[in-house]
């Protein structure tokens, strides 16, 4: 009992300490405020969003800024505040919808490689070697084109797309935890080996788990727009930031609002990610422990 | 002796990496919608919609089948086209049948690597010497002008910074034209949009790469036996803070070759990537397996490359 009792002790002041490392960090702490506003936003968009993101008023097209339209409208009349709303919501889903996709097949087939070895460990590794091989974004093009361009599958296909970089680094950590002391030692006081992963292995993973989802979303937004941008992304009139874009560049010299909302709010997503993932990995990295 | 074993062995992985990509996107396009690969699909939809009298349709579709080779299974249409694929034959294409897809690629893939070279070229040129007068000016304004440069080129995507440089220098200064390749003054802004990126990856890990070197004890070892700044800066420092940076070379050579889809796009560039984004649209099928494979080929030869130059710079490393 008493030996529970220190384990959940030292577990909590290791969160803590990376916790307190992370608030030390003034841009990561902005921009992890800055994404829960968002989150929160995205969740509740159908009752934030002025307007419908296919909503048409052909008496108000190409207006700029004003009190009735916050972000102007677009060439169909359309609120662009209330498409960057919906916008940022499907970006989110695809960001950590295509992330959730990464983390399972990732992990499995990494744990499974690294555990197992030999045989079973040679094979998927050179599937992983191909995985990797195959640039990303064709690969999703190639998929998007065969499948459709529904929003579920492209956050499918930019998941399917991206897990080979996580498997290649759970392969990494469970080959040498399976080999670590304190495993070796937990095996021989006869713990079974669903325990020792459950208690020892995943406890230890999760930390470069976290940061690899941490820049794995703003690489699945990115790569949303990417596909949009070459007329793959989610279908319109459902608004995305990529086609937000590229709609509005045929528009920029005369109604430069069109892009620079939804251009300045993708970016400052990117950002966002970004910084939060820098700071958990330098408060996450043993280095960072003196 | 061993390098030329290394060397094939990796030429053995792109070989297989290069059958499964073909395998992979040509069976996804056999079930893609359209379904074009299919011919019996095909025969029952154009039959709804054409005028022509079905002996003629008939004679119709067997000169399309016989001339895309569609009028056998799919694993036989795989092989046939690996088989052709590694001799550069690929026959014609949906959209343009009157001229074979070697001959397209043959035209637009210097255009493609003449960009990615030229964009990879400034990114090392200009991204080494901004990370390294980050690193001995660190936390002064140089550094934190250099660093600023490299956010900009890392989270603002290509393809807006192409927008950008179009309404500046386009639209408002008129002093470079929008579109084409060819001429130099055509040249710049696409380089620009697509080296920006790994410029600032570049810069920012030759930084932290340099930084680390100098506080090895090796540079203190050779400033304690009186050596100059300078001689210890060019001689001890650098040498050893650049072989790191070869290693970001190659993963960012890919991300070029894949931004440089999206640039020949926006700028009208006759390359690789536009060819490969017309066939995706279009949904000409053999194209864009093709294009895929090209790319791929691509992508993959650069990076095999670029890990051999790294294995002669650093003599640390072994082949395994």
């Amino acid at each position: 009992m008493e030996m529970v009792l220190k384990q959940e002790h030292k577990k909590a002041s290791y969160w803590s300490s990376v916790w307190r490392r992370f608030k030390s960090n003034k841009m990561a702490l902005a921009g992890l405020i800055f994404i829960i506003i968002i989150t929160v936003a995205a969740i509740f968009t159908p009752w934030i969003a002025p307007y419908g993101y296919d909503e048409t008023n052909y008496a108000h097209t190409f207006e700029k800024p004003s009190r009735q339209f916050i972000w102007g409208t677009d060439d169909l009349g359309r609120d662009i505040f209330s498409r960057n709303l919906y916008a940022m919501r499907n970006a989110l889903l695809i960001g950590f919808g295509s992330q959730a996709v990464v983390v399972i097949v990732g992990v499995i087939i990494g744990a499974i490689a690294g555990f197992r070895g030999g045989t079973v460990d040679t094979i998927l590794m050179r599937i992983v070697d191909i995985m990797y091989a195959f640039p990303t974004f064709l690969f999703n093009v190639i998929l998007v084109t065969a499948l459709g361009r529904g929003i579920h599958i492209i956050l499918l296909a930019i998941g399917i797309t991206g897990w080979a970089g996580t498997a290649r680094l759970v392969r990494g950590m469970a080959m040498s935890l399976r080999n670590a002391d304190f495993v070796e030692a937990a095996r021989a006081l006869g713990a079974k080996e669903f325990y020792i992963i459950r208690k020892y292995i995943l406890p230890n993973m999760l930390g470069p788990i976290i940061v690899s989802i941490a820049f794995g979303i703003p690489n699945a937004i990115w790569m949303e727009a990417g596909l949009a941008l070459v007329g793959m992304g989610v279908r319109p009139p459902m608004p995305s930031w990529g086609n937000m874009i590229s709609a509005g560049t045929g528009y920029i010299m005369a109604f430069p609002h069109m892009v620079l909302f939804p251009a300045l709010l993708f970016a400052l997503t990117l950002l966002a990610f970004t910084y939060v993932g820098d700071g958990l990995r330098d408060a996450m990295s043993p280095r960072g422990e003196v | 002796m061993a390098l030329f074993k290394y060397i094939l062995r990796r030429l053995l992985t792109i070989f297989a990496s290069v059958v499964v990509v073909i395998i992979i996107t040509y069976t996804l396009m056999y079930f893609a919608p359209g379904e074009f690969f299919n011919i019996n699909s095909f025969t029952a939809s154009a039959g709804k919609v054409s005028t022509l009298t079905p002996e003629q349709l008939q004679i119709l579709i067997k000169g399309f089948e016989e001339k895309y080779g569609l009028n056998v299974p799919l694993w036989k249409q795989i092989w046939n086209y690996l088989k052709d694929a590694f001799r550069f034959k690929f026959g014609p294409s949906f959209s343009n049948p009157n001229e074979t897809i070697e001959a397209q690629i043959a035209r637009r893939f210097p255009v493609t690597f003449a960009l990615a070279i030229l964009a990879m070229l400034l990114a090392v040129l200009i991204g080494i010497p901004l990370g390294i007068l980050a690193a001995l000016k660190k936390n002064t304004w140089a550094d934190y002008f250099a660093m600023f440069i490299s956010m900009i080129g890392s989270i603002i995507p290509a393809y807006l910074i192409g927008l950008i440089m179009i309404i500046v220098f386009s639209v408002y200064l008129k002093v470079l034209p929008t579109s084409g390749w060819g001429t130099l003054k055509q040249m710049i802004m696409p380089v620009i949009a697509v080296g920006l990126g790994p410029m600032a990856v570049i810069a920012r890990f030759t930084r932290s790469s340099l930084l680390d070197t100098l506080s090895q004890d090796y540079i203190r070892t050779a400033y304690a036996k009186g050596g100059t700044e300078r001689e210890v800066i060019m001689k001890h420092a650098l040498r050893n803070s650049l072989i790191p940076v070869v290693t970001v070379i190659g993963p960012q050579l890919a991300f070029l070759f894949t931004g440089t889809v999206w640039i020949e796009n926006l700028f009208r560039v006759p390359g690789l990537g536009q060819l490969f984004v017309n066939a995706a649209a279009q949904r000409d099928y053999p194209l864009l397996v093709t294009s895929t494979f090209i790319l791929s080929l691509s992508v993959m030869l650069m990076n095999l490359l670029v890990d051999v130059i790294y294995l002669f710079l650093d003599p640390r490393i072994k082949y395994e």
